[in-house]
């Protein structure tokens, strides 16, 4: 991520405050620019290939046309591999808490807060 | 600047925490829609038919489950075998 230490520091050393507040918000749109760069990048290089032919003069109609529809199903690409993902993880999580609960009798509440604790490790271990 | 003081904050570390999170997150939708759309996309159309989008579901949970499968067959090869270029020879 590119311009994420320069802009960062430049912006507190001049200040001369460190809200956590602020640092945390400006990260958040470095992350949001970064994300952004990543799929543009992605879309130009794939859309070129499926649209543009032998490379002429210039882009004729039908093959702005094709970038246009190109950029579109990508996008519609994108949601659908990001809304598979996120039901995939779901799912694990959902199997491993019946996992959990199967296996054992109800325990006793603070039992049952350590186990929690540990549904939640796992799940962050999975990304 | 007490940079001791801003890692040691819990907001922050949660922050850091969650952020990351999402950012791995992000990086793989983005890497699977680029190995998906080879796979799946022939040329681009005004939508996304339904055949197109079965294909790229099912091509994000084998790519997950290839994942998988490969992390345990190393789990599995440096418990048991020892070397990974013994079960190459399977």
């Amino acid at each position: 991520m590119d311009g994420f230490g320069s802009d960062f520091s430049s912006g507190a050393a001049g200040s001369g405050k460190m809200d956590p507040g602020t640092i945390m918000e400006q990260v958040k749109v470095q992350i949001a620019v970064a994300n952004a760069q990543e799929l543009l990048q992605r879309m130009t290089d794939k859309c070129f290939k499926k649209c543009v032919g032998k490379p002429g003069g210039s882009l004729d109609n039908s093959e702005q046309k094709c970038i246009a529809m190109c950029m579109d199903r990508y996008m519609d690409a994108w949601n659908t591999a990001s809304r598979a993902y996120n039901s995939r993880l779901q799912r694990r999580e959902r199997d491993l808490t019946t996992q959990l609960s199967a296996a054992l009798p109800v325990p006793p509440e603070n039992r049952r807060k350590r186990l929690w604790s540990k549904v939640y490790q796992a799940r962050a271990t999975w990304q | 600047m007490d940079t001791q003081g801003v890692t040691a904050d819990p907001q922050l570390q949660q922050f850091i925490e969650v952020e990351s999170q999402k950012q791995r997150f992000q990086q793989l939708v983005h890497q699977m829609t680029d190995v998906c759309w080879e796979k799946c996309m022939d040329k681009p159309g005004p939508k996304l038919d339904s055949r197109t989008e079965t294909c790229f579901v099912n091509c994000v949970e084998r790519f997950i489950d290839t994942s998988q499968f490969i992390l345990n067959r190393l789990e599995q090869t440096q418990r048991g075998r020892g070397s990974l270029s013994e079960t190459m020879s399977d």
